[in-house]
């Protein structure tokens, strides 16, 4: 486990006062606290990183012997029984060397790596604290990232997660939206002291693997129209998003013109049967390769305007 | 109180250590609803999360009701434009990718 600098965490020098200490900690805390900061995991764990600083050095005892053997603090007894002294680095006549300082540091029956089991016999790995310890805390909440294509979301589905080894049974109810999160209760982190489980949070990454436009309930589509078709009037089929649809065209479509399909767009995020609308917008499109005779009819059609 | 979905406020507050006096301070503010009966006054289960959301906030950071009531109206509010924001985010994609249109 990386070492934390519990001055440097609190933004203190070695000198600070009990009553510095706790208005760093209050501080602190307050812009870190999960519940101040919903589905941000950085948060959370900086602010178990803080109540670890605070437990350490509002603790008169505990932070004296942080102050003498730092990271190796909770090991102060071990030491001192040993005739450790950390300013000289070695035990009684034996040179730190011998008792291998390089790479994972080995201080008699304990490892570096206790150091992290300590917190987590603490903190229940997870979660967080009041300061306190005794208290029930929630624990700790999880994230987690959904892909699902456009196709995926238009109707509802169950699916099975499987989340830190647990399965999950979920229905996605349709009509959820890129980059909506949702939160399923009590499946996160064990509580601490008894305390309730912690949440889960899924986001939702929807590809948009149609031609369709999406915003909100509502779908744009451009759709070719032939020359003549716009000219004269007519009737051509479109395609839905889950079917088909045929359309008149009023003579003289003009480019660009916008056809409103009322209820055949998505659907409406958790009101079963409401759907948004299909916009259809008209490119129209110009006759290619003109043959002489056309050419010359349209040169009689532009003498007549 | 036979009720399974109703958990009694004394029983509540031994569980997470606080005073009853703080229930009521937050009941009062209307931040949760209390169901009153001879007996006892109870917690509908449905409360919970907002509850210990509250205790959690009171008993960590020291916020007082009043406080606390303002956390949540601004966590409210952040939600409300989050969402906001993930809208417009998905709105904009349609302009800013046009020749899919």
């Amino acid at each position: 486990m990386e070492f934390i600098d519990y001055y440097k965490l609190l933004g203190l020098d070695k000198n600070a006062s009990a009553q510095e200490i706790k208005k760093a900690y209050r501080k602190l805390a307050r812009k870190h606290h999960p519940d101040l900061n919903p589905n941000d995991q950085e948060a959370q764990n900086k602010f178990q990183q803080i109540n670890e600083a605070h437990e350490v050095l509002s603790d008169p005892e505990k932070k004296k012997k942080y102050d003498k053997y730092g990271k190796d603090w909770k090991h102060a007894d071990e030491f001192e029984k040993a005739g450790y002294d950390p300013r000289q680095q070695q035990y009684q006549g034996r040179t730190a060397g011998q008792q291998g300082f390089g790479g994972q540091q080995s201080y008699g029956e304990y490892s570096e790596e206790d150091f992290s089991e300590f917190f987590n016999s603490m903190f229940g790995g997870g979660g967080f604290s009041g300061g306190g310890g005794r208290t029930k805390f929630k624990g700790q909440d999880f994230n987690a990232e959904l892909r699902l294509n456009l196709t995926d979301v238009f109707r509802s589905q169950k699916q099975t997660l499987t989340v830190n080894g647990k399965q999950i049974r979920l229905t996605i109810p349709a009509g959820i939206e890129n980059g909506q999160t949702i939160k399923i209760k009590g499946h996160g982190g064990e509580g601490m002291n008894g305390g309730p489980k912690g949440d889960l949070y899924i986001t939702f990454n929807i590809l948009n693997n149609t031609a369709f436009k999406r915003d909100g309930s509502n779908l744009y589509k451009e759709v070719d129209l032939d020359f003549y078709k716009a000219i004269l009037g007519g009737e051509i089929t479109v395609d839905t998003f889950d079917g088909k649809v045929k359309l008149k065209i009023k003579p003289e479509t003009q480019n660009g013109t916008k056809v409103k399909l009322k209820g055949k767009g998505f659907p409406v995020y958790k009101k079963e049967g409401q759907f948004g609308d299909l916009y259809i917008s008209y490119r129209v499109k110009m006759p290619e390769k003109l043959t002489q005779k056309e050419k010359e009819l349209f040169e009689e059609l532009a003498k007549l305007r | 109180m036979e009720n399974s979905n109703l958990i009694a406020v004394k029983a509540f507050c031994h569980s997470h250590e606080i005073e009853t006096a703080f229930i009521y301070s937050i009941y009062e503010i209307g931040l949760i609803d209390l169901v009153k009966t001879e007996e006892d006054d109870f917690i509908e289960e449905v409360q919970l999360s907002d509850l210990e959301k509250t205790v959690r906030l009171h008993k960590d950071l020291h916020i007082n009701s009043e406080g606390i009531a303002a956390v949540f109206d601004l966590l409210q509010q952040m939600e409300f434009l989050q969402k906001k924001v993930t809208a417009l985010q998905n709105r904009l994609e349609i302009y800013e990718n046009p020749t899919d249109l």
